[in-house]
C-alpha cells in the first residue's frame, strides 16, 4: 500500500515521473501506473492501489481532462475524501471537468503547496471515526476527571463536618459517603493484610480522587492535544506544572530531610 | 496543658505544609504557566489544610510526628503527579472542585435556614 497514488493521462508520463520523483524524495511511497500500454490491462491493480492509497494526486492537463479513466479515478478519490488536484499552467479551472473544477487546485510547479497539501491529507486518520466515537472520546477522558472532582468535593465536604453544622440531607450524605469510602479502603487494604482505621479514610480518599483528576487530564493531554503543542515543546517551553529539574531538586530535598 | 497542645498543633501544621510549600515554590519557579501553577498549588494546599485540620479535630493531636510525616509524604503524591499533566487544565479542574465544595457548603447553609418557598395561595 502506497501513501500516494498519482492519477494521470498516459500522454503525460513525463509529468507523472517528475511528480513521483519529487514525492519519493520527500520519503513518501508513491504508486503510479508506469506501464505505457492500455490501463485496462492493469485495471484491477489500479483500483486496488487507488482504494488503499491515503492520498490521490490527479494531474489535470489538456490530455487528462478528456480521459475517462482519470475522471473516474478522481471521482473515486473525491468520494473517499483524499483527492489532491494539481493542474498544469495551461489548464484553466473552466477546462477541468465538473465537479473537480470547483475544487481548489494547486499548480504543478508549486511543489511547496503540493507538499503541504499531502502533509495535511496524510495527517488525517486512515479511517474517519464515527460521530459517536468522537463524542465519547473526549467524554471518556473527562469521566475520570469528573469522578475525581465529585469524589474530591464530597470528601472535603465530609471533612468539614467537624467545623460545620450539617443539615439533615448533608449529614446523611456525609455519613454514607464515609461508610462507602471506608468499606472500599478496608477491602482494598485487606489484600495486603492491613487494617485501615476510619480516621485515615478521608486522607486516602482525597489522594485517590485528586490522583484520578490529574491522571484523567494527563491521559487526555497525551492522547488528544499534545500534537498541537509540539512546536512549544520544540521551543523548549513546557506546559507541565512540574518539570523534571524541579522533581530532581525535590527528590534531593526529601533525601536531605 | 492547652498552651502546649496549641504549640504542638502549630508545629504539626507547619511540618505538614513546609514540604508542600517547597515543592510548590519549585513548581512555580520552573513553570512557564506561572499563574495556573500558583492557582493549582494554592488550591492543593487549601484542600490539604481542610483534610488535615478535620483529621486533627476528630483524631486529636498526635504526640509523635510519625503520622503527620506519613500524611505529608502522601500529600506530595498529587503534586508529583502534576508532572504528567498540563498546569492549565489541572488548575481549571481544581477550580471546579473548589466550586463544587462551595456549592455543597452553600446548599447546606441554605437548608439550615429552613426557607419556605411555597407560593402563597391566591384568594
Amino acid at each position: 500500500m502506497a501513501d500516494i497514488f498519482i492519477s494521470y493521462s498516459k500522454a503525460d508520463h513525463a509529468l507523472a515521473l517528475k511528480l513521483s520523483a519529487f514525492l519519493e524524495a520527500e520519503e513518501w511511497t508513491v504508486w503510479w501506473d508506469k506501464s505505457l500500454g492500455a490501463g485496462e490491462l492493469y485495471r484491477d491493480e489500479i483500483m486496488k492501489e487507488l482504494a488503499t492509497a491515503r492520498a490521490v494526486i490527479t494531474i489535470w492537463t489538456e490530455n487528462s481532462v478528456k480521459s475517462d479513466f482519470v475522471r473516474a479515478e478522481a471521482g473515486r478519490a473525491k468520494a473517499d475524501g483524499k483527492l489532491i488536484p494539481v493542474k498544469t499552467p495551461n489548464v484553466d479551472y473552466a477546462d477541468i471537468p465538473l465537479p473537480f473544477g470547483e475544487m481548489h487546485t494547486e499548480n504543478f510547479a508549486s511543489t511547496d503547496l503540493i507538499r503541504a497539501a499531502v502533509v495535511a491529507q496524510l495527517a488525517k486518520p486512515a479511517v474517519e471515526p464515527s460521530a459517536w466515537a468522537l463524542l465519547t472520546k473526549g467524554f471518556r477522558y473527562e469521566l475520570l476527571t469528573w469522578v475525581g472532582i465529585v469524589g474530591g468535593a464530597l470528601t472535603l465536604f465530609g471533612n468539614l463536618d467537624a467545623v460545620l453544622k450539617l443539615a439533615d440531607w448533608a449529614r446523611l450524605l456525609v455519613q454514607n459517603w464515609k461508610e462507602w469510602t471506608h468499606a472500599f479502603w478496608l477491602w482494598a487494604f485487606s489484600w495486603l493484610g492491613i487494617h485501615v482505621s476510619p480516621d485515615w479514610t478521608p486522607v486516602l480518599s482525597f489522594l485517590l480522587f485528586g490522583s484520578l483528576l490529574i491522571i484523567g487530564q494527563a491521559v487526555k493531554f497525551k492522547s488528544t492535544i499534545k500534537e498541537r503543542l509540539t512546536i512549544r515543546d520544540v521551543d523548549g517551553k513546557s506546559v507541565y506544572l512540574l518539570r523534571w529539574p524541579a522533581l530532581a531538586v525535590l527528590v534531593m530535598l526529601l533525601c536531605a530531610m | 496543658m492547652p498552651g502546649s497542645d496549641e504549640g504542638h498543633l502549630l508545629v504539626l501544621v507547619l511540618n505538614s505544609l513546609t514540604p508542600i510549600a517547597v515543592v510548590g515554590f519549585f513548581s512555580v519557579s520552573y513553570s512557564t504557566q506561572r499563574l495556573h501553577a500558583i492557582v493549582a498549588i494554592v488550591l492543593v494546599i487549601i484542600f490539604w489544610i481542610i483534610i488535615t485540620i478535620g483529621q486533627l479535630v476528630t483524631m486529636g493531636i498526635p504526640q509523635t510526628l510519625a503520622e503527620p510525616a506519613a500524611g505529608t509524604i502522601m500529600a506530595l503524591l498529587p503534586i508529583v503527579l502534576l508532572i504528567v499533566a498540563p498546569a492549565k487544565a489541572v488548575s481549571r479542574r481544581l477550580i471546579f472542585l473548589a466550586l463544587g465544595l462551595l456549592l455543597l457548603i452553600a446548599l447546606n447553609e441554605l437548608s439550615k435556614l429552613g426557607l419556605d418557598v411555597t407560593a402563597p395561595k391566591l384568594g
